[in-house]
């Protein structure tokens, strides 16, 4: 007995499913039992029978679906009363077709009793079979003889009551295999979900499911709401996700208008979405997944993955490259090295400090970014192409943010170099072995006290050759990352002597011009081999002192500069381009370059202003002469140098002839430097 | 993938306060009551079996007292009841088959009205039409000089004046035969035929509050 009540009483829980399929099926039921009306009143005129008792005993019956309905929250119970009244109207067409017909119209109450299992309720069928029998039980109260003097035989009597029974238990089989399979299958098919969902909802990436019209649909994994905060149903997913940088959800939101309004093919609207979120100290990525219906989208789902810890684990491997390189870059120059970072980190001073736009700050980032480059701090270099790319779009201005950044990977850089080399030693002298020797012999000597003066001071200069080697090494390095061959590099430093602090801001900004010789100025291998050159281009690398002026110089065999062009981009930005002196100044302009294209190393057209903004600071001009398919020299000249107060410059010898002509500078500054070294100069050898 | 634990759709917000649920429950419970009460009611006169006249002196002398009965001969009287479904039925059997020969055929009339309307006067016309005696008579004359207090029914006086068949026309109710010729027949010839019930409608007060005590069917004589 508790099994069948158990098969005839439903499981309390009401799912959704069976909630929207009960309310639309309770209200198709009070319209297919309204409609009975009309349907009694034909009966009726057709049998004859009463019009009026038609039309007051069928409202009577629809009074209780009408009042149920109202009144009761749960549909099974309205499913129940619909049972009930199914009887009742299976009663006033037998009562309304009274006559020769009246016996066919009780199969109504058979049809009644099948269509009762659609709403899959046991109790709906049961509810009916108990009023025919409580209207019978009514009617023994009212007529006692009634029920059994029809002179119906009881066996009769037992049959049709075992129809009735024998269907109601039928439908009611029915009922509930309709219940278990069709809407039961929604609570398997939510519980199969469920725990699908309890994987998705343990794995690092989130599900959103985002309707045509941007709004959120309820399918999500966890995870979502713990990234974004507590879920908002129908919610645009722009207005969702908050905290998102500024721009990106007018981003996202143009980008989806495109999607949805099938004009661009798909995967090409979908790729002008996001890919990337970044939500505070947190990085996502954001996979589209189009769901298609018919060939048209109908859903999109999201795949969003975290990657945080990925973004950083990257970050430190790339800081751990760079710090690789810069160790690599230590062991073989390491005053060359900290001498790009000397200027490197005054450059950074500037670029923070500066206020505003301007040229001068598109140098000094683009001077940054081409030696961070050599120097294999990639990173720093790539920051800087994208503070290039930046200011192009802000009117050469820096944000606040990037100048902090900026400054925060420099001081990160400068940590890590300080942890490798230890803090720079500025107080002492390098001297090589051999020239601790050549000193002592020289004081054993007859040499002249200021001699020795002189070559003790220059201690503190640098050969040249040592820098231009240095910037051979970046030629070659350069020539490799654009994949041309190493070029031959001839360097005659002609024994000239820098003072290194000093140059080192030019030599800084040289490597633009480095750059320039390699990537426009050498040809490719097949271009070379077609005009009759070798493969392998040539540099050349030239310091020299001829009658007290002093010139640096870079020269190369490549194709030249290309005249036609540069005329053309200078004509293009309005610049006098009428003589082959407006051409070159042209040249040294901010913006015009001969590629059509930027790329890591050139192409924005600033590195050859930089220089020479260098050079002309330090009282020097430029001198550039090049020939079509023979190549060009880029001369830096500073006229009268050994003159000057404080010599940044050494020829190789002692400048006897110089002082005895009065060169006082060189011997007051020897005079002055030879005290303090004597005082507390501490050699290496 | 599907919206996660705790983020269900709520329970449908219930807009109906319990104070509306429990007059719905009330008034449903007043209602289903009511319809039972009032089904059966109207089941009632469907299946009851009418009382039939005993076959006794008094109905005999009333027999013997039609209009054209003759000694020696046959009399059937159909009682028929105005408005009523199975009287019509019958009635329209009658006229279809006509009036036998070889007995005096009557129509007893029952009619609301104390006098003849139209209606009946057609209904008259119809069945002397077809060879049927008629008389239309009040329920209170009928149950007064026949003692009936139901239709439809068939009495048969044989021609002694006895009555040999007093009953229904049908074995059941709503039936579609008419069995007044097999009666009529079976009687004549001397076979034992059971009376059948009188399945039709009630004629006199008493049997119609009796099968009828809400009043659905005869509330008005005019709406049966």
């Amino acid at each position: 007995m508790k099994r069948v009540l158990s098969y005839l009483a439903l499981p309390a829980e009401i799912s959704d499913f069976e909630r929207q399929y009960l309310a639309r099926l309770n209200r198709i039921a009070l319209v297919f039992f309204a409609c009975h009306l009309p349907l009694f009143v034909c009966v009726a005129l057709l049998a004859g029978t009463s019009i009026v008792q038609t039309l007051i005993l069928t409202p009577l019956v629809l009074v209780g679906p009408f009042i149920a309905s109202r009144t009761m929250t749960n549909p099974r119970h309205l499913s129940v009363v619909f049972g009930f009244t199914a009887m009742c109207m299976g009663g006033l067409l037998v009562h309304f077709g009274k006559g020769p017909m009246q016996i066919e119209m009780h199969f109504y109450f058979f049809t009644l009793i099948a269509l009762l299992a659609v709403f899959g309720n046991p109790m709906a069928i049961v509810t009916a079979a108990i009023t025919v029998a409580l209207h019978h039980l009514v009617l023994f109260l009212i007529l006692p003889s009634s029920v059994f003097n029809y002179r119906a035989s009881l066996w009769a009597v037992g049959v049709h009551a075992a129809f009735v029974v024998l269907e109601s238990v039928a439908a009611c089989f029915v009922a509930r295999s309709f219940f278990d399979n069709v809407i039961g299958l929604e609570k398997i098919v939510k519980k199969r979900t469920d725990d699908l969902r309890l994987v998705l909802d343990n794995v690092g990436q989130g599900f959103l499911t985002i309707n045509l019209d941007g709004s959120l649909l309820p399918e999500r994994s966890a995870i979502v709401d713990t990234w974004f905060g507590p879920f908002v149903p129908g919610k645009v997913i722009w207005e969702y996700v908050a905290g998102l940088e500024a721009g990106v959800p007018e981003w996202f939101h143009l980008g989806w208008e495109s999607v949805v309004e099938d004009v661009l093919p798909l995967d090409v609207a979908i790729g002008q979405l996001p890919r990337r979120w970044k939500i505070g100290p947190r990085s996502f990525s954001l996979d589209y997944r189009p769901v298609l219906a018919d060939g048209k989208l109908s859903k999109m789902v999201l795949v969003i993955s975290d990657i945080t810890a990925e973004l950083e684990r990257e970050r430190f491997e790339a800081e751990q490259r760079d710090f690789l390189r810069a160790f690599e870059q230590i062991a073989k120059d390491k005053k060359g090295f900290q001498g790009f970072f000397a200027e490197g980190s005054e450059i950074v001073s500037r670029i923070i400090g500066a206020e505003g736009g301007g040229s001068e700050l598109r140098r000094q980032v683009h001077t940054l970014k081409g030696n961070c480059a050599l120097f294999g701090l990639s990173r720093l270099a790539a920051f800087c192409h994208d503070l290039e790319s930046g200011m192009a779009e802000e009117n050469g201005a820096i944000s606040t943010a990037d100048r902090a950044r900026l400054g925060e990977m420099w001081g990160t850089f400068g940590a890590q170099l300080r942890a490798l080399v230890g803090r720079e030693h500025t107080s002492l002298v390098e001297v090589e072995r051999a020239e601790y020797a050549s000193i002592l012999a020289a004081l054993a000597g007859d040499v002249a006290r200021e001699e020795i003066a002189w070559r003790i001071r220059s201690w503190e200069f640098e050969a040249a050759d040592r820098s231009l080697s240095r910037l051979a090494d970046q030629a070659r390095a350069i020539a490799g990352r654009l994949g041309k061959p190493a070029p031959t590099i001839a360097i005659e430093a002609n024994g000239v002597h820098l003072l290194p602090e000093r140059w080192a801001e030019f030599w800084s900004a040289f490597t633009h011009a480095v750059r320039n010789a390699v990537d426009h100025g050498l040809e490719t291998p097949e271009e070379r081999a077609s005009a009759g050159k070798p493969a392998k281009g040539a540099l050349q690398l030239r310091t020299s002192l001829e009658n007290d002026d002093f010139t640096i110089e870079i020269s190369d065999d490549g194709r030249g500069i290309d005249w036609q062009l540069l005329r053309q981009r200078a004509s293009t930005m309005g610049l006098p381009c009428a003589t082959e002196h407006d051409l070159i100044e042209a040249m040294f302009h901010d913006g015009v370059t001969t590629r059509c294209q930027v790329s890591e190393f050139s192409g924005r057209g600033i590195g050859m202003g930089a220089v020479r903004a260098v050079c002309e600071r330090m009282g020097g001009a430029v001198h550039v002469a090049s020939t079509s398919g023979a190549g060009t020299t880029v001369r830096f000249f500073w006229k009268d140098m050994l003159r000057r107060m404080d010599p940044i410059v050494l020829g190789p010898r002692f400048p006897a002839v110089a002082l005895a002509q009065g060169a006082a500078p060189i011997a007051n500054s020897v005079a002055a430097a030879v005290a303090p070294l004597e005082a507390s100069a501490v050699m290496r050898t | 993938m599907s919206a996660p634990r705790g983020a269900e759709p709520a329970a449908r917000p219930s807009n109906t306060r319990p104070g509306r649920r429990a007059l719905g429950v009330a008034m449903l419970s007043i209602w289903a009551v009511a319809v039972l009460v009032v089904g059966a009611a109207l089941m009632a006169p469907h299946v009851v079996a009418l009382p039939v006249p005993a076959p006794d002196a008094r109905l005999a002398l009333a027999m013997r007292s039609l209009p054209g009965a003759t000694a020696g001969r046959w009399s059937a009287l159909h009682v028929l009841y105005e408005g009523c479904g199975c009287s019509a039925r019958v009635l329209a059997h009658l006229m279809a088959r006509r009036a036998r020969t070889d007995l005096n055929e009557q129509v007893l009339f029952v009619r609301d009205a104390p006098h003849a309307d139209p209606g009946v006067e057609m209904t008259a016309v119809r069945a002397r039409g077809a060879g049927f005696g008629f008389e239309s008579v009040t329920p209170g004359e009928l149950e007064q000089r026949y003692q009936i207090e139901a239709v439809p029914l068939l009495v048969l006086a044989d021609a002694a004046g006895h009555i040999r068949y007093s009953g229904g026309y049908t074995d059941k109710s709503g039936a579609v035969e008419v069995d007044d010729v097999p009666i009529i027949d079976g009687v004549r010839s001397g076979r034992s035929v059971e009376a059948r019930p009188v399945f039709g409608c009630a004629v006199s007060s008493r049997m119609q509050e009796a099968i009828d005590p809400l009043r659905i069917k005869y509330s008005r004589r005019n709406e049966r």
